[in-house]
């Protein structure tokens, strides 16, 4: 089932309240993350003061510790300073110390978006989500200047504390060297509880496997 | 994400007794006419998993509280948001709050402030506090539009922000927020609402958290 290359670098972890996974993508200076993640569906409001969730993809150098995410959430953003009850863009830097929110472009409940942290050249690392259709809906300015090259390491992340839901639906994939993307290690690797990511397909896996 | 998580609200924190964070932060009497909907604790978590042990010595407490106006969560107001809402593809019907962040023809069809949120981070020493500090105020790039500083004056350290929320002032809240340290004591103050909302009204809600703060303190 497992035809990754690397795939037996892959590390699933958890802390209960989130899942991730990481996988070693290559060496030089091209590399990236890629997650396709279906936002919760239009039952989606958020209003509880306890509510948070995020889903994301990460470009790690292993080396200096650089990192940058992209990804989605719905609570209070630290970056903003105030709290969404919809589902927003946002993105860190500095290891995730440093986080933008994008409170002003509400995504779609129900809908696909695809996000991306592509190392795509050697002082560029690109971040941006698009539609399943490939139209790119957003990218911040700001990501053009982080310089993440050398080992890379992909890293995904599903986060939901206990209360939320629906269920999402996300396919992660890395890249060794920027082209060529391959399904990632959830699936081997997270299938079981507590990881709540389930393989379902070469292309699908499902988050909160099983329920 | 380096974000907030929730853990506990405050029925769950009555068994520790009051924070320091508490009894410093936007309170009801603070607000009339507002809506509380945030109050509780928090925690930091940077994702432990990528920070050395030091970075890990985060806040020993982390408070959270959170207002709206009623003007946005009952009658013509908050069906100017739930039309927002509904374009945007979520079904307003029968919840509590309007769509949060308020955005729309309500931002230009009324005044002043809309949303209040104030979170304190109480650490165990000053450095810490000003570590936090130094990370809070780094630049807000891609976050705001119009983004400019205004002097800030309170405690050891202190900035303030303002900037709209999304590209039409007029569609979109304006939002003030100001960052301080005071002693080991890191509050970040954001209010929201019209492109009129006042410097002198949120520098009154940051005095008043400001002032609990140093008597807290004993300064």
């Amino acid at each position: 089932m497992d035809q990754r290359p690397g795939a037996g670098q892959t590390d699933c972890l958890t802390d209960q309240n989130r899942w991730y996974a990481r996988a070693v993508s290559g060496t030089g200076t091209q590399y990236g993350t890629a997650g396709t993640s279906s936002t919760p569906s239009s039952g989606w409001y958020n209003t509880q003061p306890t509510g948070f969730s995020d889903e994301a993809v990460w470009v790690i150098n292993e080396s200096t510790q650089g990192a940058l995410e992209v990804g989605w959430y719905s609570g209070y953003g630290i970056g903003c300073g105030c709290f969404s009850s919809g589902l927003q863009y946002y993105y860190t830097v500095n290891n995730g110390l440093n986080e933008h929110d994008n409170v002003w472009n509400y995504m779609t409940p129900g809908s696909t978006y695809n996000f991306k942290a592509n190392h795509s050249s050697a002082f560029h690392a690109k971040i941006y989500a698009a539609r399943s259709d490939g139209a790119q809906v957003w990218q911040p300015t700001a990501s053009d200047n982080y310089n993440l090259y050398g080992t890379g390491d992909s890293q995904g992340e599903v986060y939901q504390p206990g209360s939320m839901g629906p269920a999402t639906w996300s396919a992660i994939q890395w890249s060794p060297d920027g082209t060529n993307w391959y399904n990632w290690g959830f699936n081997s690797d997270c299938a079981n509880s507590p990881m709540h990511v389930q393989w379902l397909s070469n292309n699908s896996y499902k988050n909160w496997g099983g329920s | 994400m380096a974000s907030i998580l929730f853990l506990l609200l405050s029925g769950c924190l009555a068994g520790r007794g009051p924070t320091l964070g508490r009894a410093v932060v936007v309170t009801e009497s603070d607000l009339p006419g507002f809506k509380r909907f945030l109050w509780g604790a928090c925690e930091l978590t940077r994702h432990p998993e990528l920070e050395s042990p030091q970075q890990r010595d985060t806040s020993q407490e982390c408070f959270l509280s959170g207002y709206v106006t009623m003007t946005a969560v009952t009658g013509e107001g908050r069906a100017q948001i739930d039309e927002v809402a509904r374009r945007n593809g979520y079904d307003p019907s029968g919840k509590p709050l309007p769509l949060l962040p308020i955005s729309g023809t309500f931002v230009s069809s009324h005044s002043g402030i809309f949303e209040v949120y104030d979170r304190v981070l109480v650490f165990s020493t000053d450095q810490a506090a000003h570590d936090e500090y130094a990370r809070d105020t780094q630049p807000s790039e891609g976050q705001y539009f119009n983004l400019r500083e205004i002097a800030a004056h309170w405690g050891d350290e202190s900035a303030t922000i303002t900037g709209v929320l999304g590209p039409d002032p007029a569609q979109f809240e304006t939002q003030m927020k100001t960052i301080w340290r005071r002693g080991r004591v890191v509050n970040v103050l954001s209010t929201q609402g019209a492109s009129d909302i006042s410097l002198s009204a949120h520098s009154r809600l940051v005095d008043g958290v400001d002032r609990r703060v140093a008597q807290h303190l004993g300064d």
